[in-house]
């Protein structure tokens, strides 16, 4: 109870200087500060903080650098509507506390308030401003003192003092009313209730207030130097230089992969892991395609073997692999068939295995009303065979006449009995490659 | 007026990356057409499985490095092509970069190095400290010379990889439907 007692001194002490240093209405500044204490109590019984002596001292400390500064903040602080100007003062002294969050969040008061006088009056928001002022005149005076005072008294501060500057901009003790059932909730047994009040926080005080305006895309960040307590500081609001880099890396990650997504087909991807699996299997299926293509630089004819060669050896599933010549067609062929039941397999899994394999192998699937077109152009070409597909479920494996490359590769199927590559299905035309 | 003019010139500067790349691996698929035996080509059954691998690894390659050198060095990704080939070349196979090349590579190995070390320490100690996907760590293995980036890095280099690998992909198809 020690600690709480020295809350309740310090408290005490505070509403004293309070009601010395403000002429004006007492009342009002009462209602809050006892309120105030009613919050600050309950928040210290169930919060384990620093006991050493920092706290009476830390407060005394806050008190004599307020007292100069009080007179120059008094007038201002006089404004038309008195009853938040009281209630500013009365949270001065406990608005103040050496974390860059806490001037992080007097900072984003002002932004709120001159993002947009919109919720509040423009009385109150004058007078909030002020109050601002006050607070980070208090707070670079404090600054030079070490920051590790008290760091228990800091959460419960920062979160009553966040909770009544929210409660300016409402304007007046009733939002204060709706604002303590938060803080009592999370007050609830954690430890880290300072966090989570300040995550609270948020909320209550964006909806109070105007939108904030501070720059976007917040992080949370850490305090500097704590190792016990983190208090997260809100969104929007990023403190460190560190958080500030990160947010940029992210938004920059972020752009490239838009670029990308633009760049890669079925770059439709949401997900950030799947969309890098996307990139990557494209990239891979166009170094697959340059090899194919380099492979059918050899010369027309020649290139037959090596290319049934190749793909006898080089695809997953396929028969026994020859060298060149008849041997390799003969092996192609039952590689073909080999292949199309691996594949016809494979799709009543998963289609997309399917397409990887098909890709492994650089072949591909066509609409059933292309490939009929095709072979149907095809079977007018000097390659009759090629044609006479019985089955209508052929992927074709060339494109038309015209190609020497492709026209190898059906010389290729058409040396392999009426088999195709492997069944088509009309879905994927996106991942159809023409083996060229 | 010197605006316009400057504007014009710079248009008028570079050709686009197609044509350069179609211009040079054109250029090296001669160089390798000549230096390889005719025969080999017209005869079916004795060329062995072998030799037309090695054929096409050569053709691929020189795909690339037309690529690379069309590039230039103003990419990532481009100069450790350039080098990872180069290298290669020295060892064993046959080069067919010219010399003027070769020392042009050298210095700008030289400068890649240097910043790659740099790189590659950061890039290690953020590794080190986040552990990336292994989706990262497979791309990182895909584009050259992307295991001294990050992710920031490496995505854009990507981007632009992509493109090339296209343009190669299409440039090389048209060369190939025009061949006899």
């Amino acid at each position: 109870m020690q600690p709480c007692s020295r809350e309740m001194q310090g408290g005490m002490n505070m509403n004293s200087l309070l009601n010395n240093g403000n002429n004006n209405n007492m009342s009002p500044s009462h209602h809050h500060q006892i309120s105030l204490q009613d919050l600050h109590n309950p928040i210290h019984g169930s919060h384990s903080f620093d006991p050493a002596a920092g706290d009476h001292d830390f407060l005394d400390q806050m008190f004599s650098t307020i007292n100069p500064s009080w007179a120059d903040l008094n007038p201002a602080a006089d404004g038309p509507d008195p009853a938040p100007d009281s209630n500013g003062n009365s949270i001065g002294p406990f608005g103040t506390h050496f974390d860059e969050s806490a001037i992080l969040a007097s900072k984003l008061r002002q932004h709120q308030i001159s993002g947009g006088g919109g919720s509040s009056s423009t009385s109150a928001a004058a007078a909030a401003k002020a109050l601002l002022l006050q607070q980070q005149m208090l707070m670079g005076r404090g600054f030079e003192r070490s920051p590790s005072d008290v760091p228990g008294v800091d959460e419960s501060v920062q979160a009553l003092y966040n909770g009544f500057a929210g409660s300016l901009h409402g304007g007046g003790g009733g939002q204060l009313l709706n604002q303590s059932p938060q803080f009592h909730h999370p007050q609830g047994g954690t430890p880290s209730f300072g966090a989570q009040g300040q995550g609270t926080k948020p909320a209550p005080a964006a909806s109070a207030s105007t939108t904030t305006a501070s720059g976007g895309g917040g992080n949370t960040t850490n305090t500097s130097g704590q190792p016990r307590q983190r208090v997260r500081a809100r969104r929007g609001q990023a403190t460190d230089p560190h958080s500030i880099a990160e947010r940029l890396r992210r938004e920059r990650i972020a752009e490239r992969m838009k670029a990308l997504q633009e760049l890669v087909p079925n770059g439709n991807k949401t997900d950030k892991a799947s969309m890098l699996d996307e990139i990557i299997d494209y990239v891979k299926f166009l170094q697959l395609q340059v090899k194919v293509l380099s492979m059918s630089r050899l010369g027309g004819a020649a290139a037959v073997a090596p290319l049934v060669a190749y793909m006898s050896s080089e695809g997953a599933g396929g028969g026994d692999c020859n060298g060149g010549g008849r041997n390799g067609n003969g092996s192609a062929n039952d590689s073909l068939t080999v292949t199309e039941h691996q594949v016809a397999k494979l799709m009543e899994e998963d289609m997309g295995s399917a397409m990887q394999y098909l890709q492994g192998k650089g072949l591909c699937l066509m609409p059933i009303s292309l490939a009929t077109a095709i072979s149907t152009a095809t079977c007018h070409s000097s390659r009759p065979s090629a044609a006479a597909h019985g089955n209508p479920l052929t992927a074709s494996n060339g494109d038309g006449p015209t190609s020497p490359s492709m026209s190898v590769l059906t010389v290729q199927s058409a040396a392999g009995a009426n088999g195709g590559g492997p069944d088509g299905s009309s879905a994927k035309d996106a991942a159809s490659v023409s083996k060229s | 007026m010197t605006a316009s003019r400057r504007e014009i010139i710079t248009s008028s500067s570079s050709p686009p990356l197609r044509t350069r790349f179609a211009l040079r691996f054109l250029k090296n698929l001669m160089k390798i057409k000549k230096s390889t035996p005719l025969g080999h080509s017209s005869s079916l059954p004795s060329s062995s499985s072998l030799e037309i691998r090695r054929r096409t690894q050569l053709i691929k390659l020189a795909a690339y490095s037309s690529m690379a050198r069309a590039v230039g060095s103003r990419r990532v990704w481009s100069r450790a092509l350039i080098l990872k080939l180069s290298a290669g070349k020295r060892i064993g196979h046959r080069s067919s970069i010219s010399l003027s090349a070769r020392s042009s590579l050298r210095c700008l190995g030289m400068k890649r190095k240097r910043s790659k070390t740099v790189t590659k320490r950061f890039a290690a100690k953020k590794r080190q400290l986040e552990g990336p996907c292994p989706g990262v760590v497979e791309l990182q293995r895909l584009v050259p010379g992307g295991e001294s980036m990050d992710l920031c890095g490496l995505l854009e280099e990507t981007a632009h990889f992509v493109q090339c690998l296209e343009t190669q992909v299409r440039v090389m198809r048209s060369i190939a439907d025009q061949l006899p």
